[in-house]
């Protein structure tokens, strides 16, 4: 175990020497950031316009709620930046091992296999936890201006930190097999849209494709979380894609030595 | 004066010795070899050898043993039916041109690339089914030296320490003998990606190093360095030899002819020609040795050569014909005695045709096997 650490420290000590690290830390921080203040703005008009309109209403002002109109919106928003960022943080994770055959000299150290895919995931994994432990920051603006459910809050953090994990796994995956950087960050992000944009088409129908698009759909995956509910049946499927992708990846790096 | 074996069905059965001449390079032995005699090699007598190596009492269990190892790509393949040992105190040289299947190999012997057919057992375990366990007893390099850009010397040198199975003291000893055996010192708190060639290849050496393993594969470790360079690192092999065995590639004969114990030269996949350099170049060659083809002069060429200069000569008839003799002179040869030499022959009328040192007959086995190995199989 203690070599699986060595390996994701490594790992995520590299993405904080290099300007690439930094630029997806603010990018992801900085979007992020943009949509919730565009989410209060929009809140802050609804707000007024309700508060205008009520005392010549004949029925009940409508119910303008942070969690639907802000906290919602915003943590599916900061779900489906993770879809672009993490190939960033994924490409280079096994491709640029192969190419500039540091791999080779790793193999040849007393380390199994899994010892190498696992410490890269955690590594990865550690830099993604980074990239979310900052946008926490958005919630304490957030929780300054308004008044949002904490549980659900809290849920809907724990769903982007389960995608973001299934996200990496699938990450490592590709990295594993594509030959460089930046065909690695082009296969993956490529794999995520597809999943995405199908789960979008597949739509509410209730058909076995609509259903199977839905499941394979990352986002798909984590709307529930983002609207405040713990579904079970998700949590278990995010962590299965993510040991799942983690398996394939060790597959991957065991049919090296075999491709060449 | 080396030990007798034996080639042929009767293993541990003794035959007389045979010459082996450049000009006989293509025959096929089934015969016996001395030690330091080339050996031409297919896939069989090649297996046949190390069987008898392995089997003679006199021989030691080698550190690497590498049997019928292939591997295929398609169609193509890249190595085909490599076998060859190498034991501990000896530095062994992978020799070939590019793409001749060298890399191919050491992956191979490392445990990156599966082979499709053959072994490779280092210490006695198997490197794909005891990896574990073996890996400690190996240091590995490959050509470009790939170190990690954003991590310094020492967290490199730490974090590899770590990997091997080192920790604490035992960490702190290996890296820091590592540290002063290859002179990094200063270049301690500095990024790997700031570092000169010849740095690179020092980290790259103490990486290897940690664990002090019995075993070095150094895929073309003087590519890119200095001549001073070069020789730094040629007096650190040496200082190795001793403890470890050592296998190293390159296309550099200088290189394989003053460093290497044995030399095993590879062409398009399959092993050509083992030997010691000094067995492969022919017994009159040598790095102090020269090959003077004189013409013109009558009698013998080095009658009343003085100067001190005391040499061995053997005439051949040259194969040019007429008056052309071939002299084979061998013995130190430094600059005063070639001076001395070449003005002897000026007076005494003698015309000097061709003048080749042992670098240069190396290089001339090197390449009658590895182009014709090509045209064998391509006609």
């Amino acid at each position: 175990m203690r070599k699986v650490l060595v390996l994701a420290g490594k790992e995520f000590r590299g993405f904080l020497r290099m300007p690439l690290g930094y630029a997806l830390l603010g990018v992801y921080a900085l979007v992020a950031g943009m949509v919730l203040v565009t989410l209060l703005y929009m809140f802050h008009d609804q707000l007024l316009r309700v508060a205008q309109q009520a005392p010549m209403a004949r029925a009940a002002p409508p119910v303008v709620d942070v969690q639907i109109s802000v906290v919602t919106p915003y943590l599916l928003n900061a779900a489906a930046l993770l879809v672009f960022v993490v190939p960033f943080l994924t490409m280079r994770s096994l491709a640029e091992e192969k190419r500039s055959r540091s791999l080779e000299v790793l193999v040849a150290y007393p380390l199994s296999a899994w010892q190498i895919v696992v410490g890269k995931f955690l590594g990865v994994y550690a830099f993604c936890l980074l990239m979310l432990l900052i946008s926490l920051g958005h919630l304490a603006v957030l929780t300054h201006v308004s008044n949002p459910e904490a549980p659900a809050l809290w849920v809907g953090y724990l769903g982007l930190l389960l995608l973001a994990a299934a996200l990496v796994a699938m990450g490592l995956f590709v990295s594993s097999l594509a030959t460089g950087q930046v065909e690695a960050a082009v296969l993956t992000l490529g794999l995520f849209l597809v999943l995405v944009m199908g789960g979008e088409l597949a739509g509410p129908g209730a058909g076995a494709w609509q259903s199977v698009m839905r499941t394979l759909s990352p986002l798909g995956l984590y709307q529930p979380f983002g609207r405040g509910m713990l579904p079970w049946d998700g949590l278990l499927a995010l962590v299965a894609a993510s040991v799942f992708f983690v398996a394939l990846t060790l597959r991957g790096v065991d049919l090296l030595k075999w491709r060449g | 004066m080396g030990l007798l074996r034996c080639l042929g069905p009767a293993r541990g059965e003794f035959a007389l010795p045979r010459p082996v001449w450049p000009t006989k390079l293509l025959d096929r032995p089934d015969g016996g070899y001395l030690e330091g005699e080339m050996e031409l090699h297919d896939g069989q007598a090649t297996q046949a050898a190390v069987g008898a190596q392995a089997d003679s009492p006199m021989a030691s269990s080698p550190l690497l043993d590498v049997r019928g190892l292939s591997r295929e790509f398609g169609p193509v393949k890249a190595v085909d039916g490599l076998t060859f040992t190498v034991q501990e105190g000896e530095i062994v040289g992978l020799l070939g041109p590019n793409g001749a299947g060298k890399t191919t190999a050491m992956r191979m012997l490392v445990g990156y690339l599966v082979p499709t057919s053959g072994s490779v057992r280092i210490g006695g375990g198997d490197v794909f089914r005891d990896g574990a366990r073996i890996k400690g007893l190996l240091g590995y390099l490959p050509e470009n030296i790939p170190l990690y850009g954003e991590m310094t010397v020492q967290e490199y040198l730490q974090m590899v320490a770590c990997l091997k199975g080192l920790s604490g003291d035992a960490a702190r000893g290996e890296i820091d003998r590592a540290v002063a055996m290859l002179g990094l010192a200063d270049m301690w708190r500095r990024p790997t990606s700031q570092l000169s060639r010849g740095y690179r290849q020092r980290v790259g050496l103490a990486q290897c190093l940690l664990t002090d393993p019995r075993l070095l594969i150094l895929d073309e470790p003087a590519t890119g360095l200095d001549p001073n360079q070069i020789a730094e690192f040629r007096a650190q092999l040496r200082t190795w030899r001793s403890r470890k065995a050592i296998l190293l590639s390159t296309h550099i004969l200088a290189e394989a002819l003053m460093l290497c114990d044995r030399v095993l030269i590879l062409s398009r996949g399959r092993l050509a020609a083992a030997g010691t350099p000094q067995g492969l170049m022919g017994p009159d060659t040598g790095p102090l040795s020269t090959q003077v083809t004189v013409r013109g002069g009558k009698g013998d060429p080095l009658a009343g050569l003085a100067g001190g200069v005391k040499l061995e000569a053997r005439r051949e008839a040259a194969t040019g014909g007429g008056d052309e003799a071939v002299w084979h002179l061998s013995g130190p040869l430094d600059r005063p005695a070639r001076v001395a030499l070449v003005r002897h022959l000026a007076v005494g009328g003698w015309e000097i045709v061709e003048w080749n040192t042992g670098l240069s007959a190396l290089e001339q086995v090197f390449r009658r096997l590895t182009l014709e190995e090509g045209t064998e199989r391509s006609g």
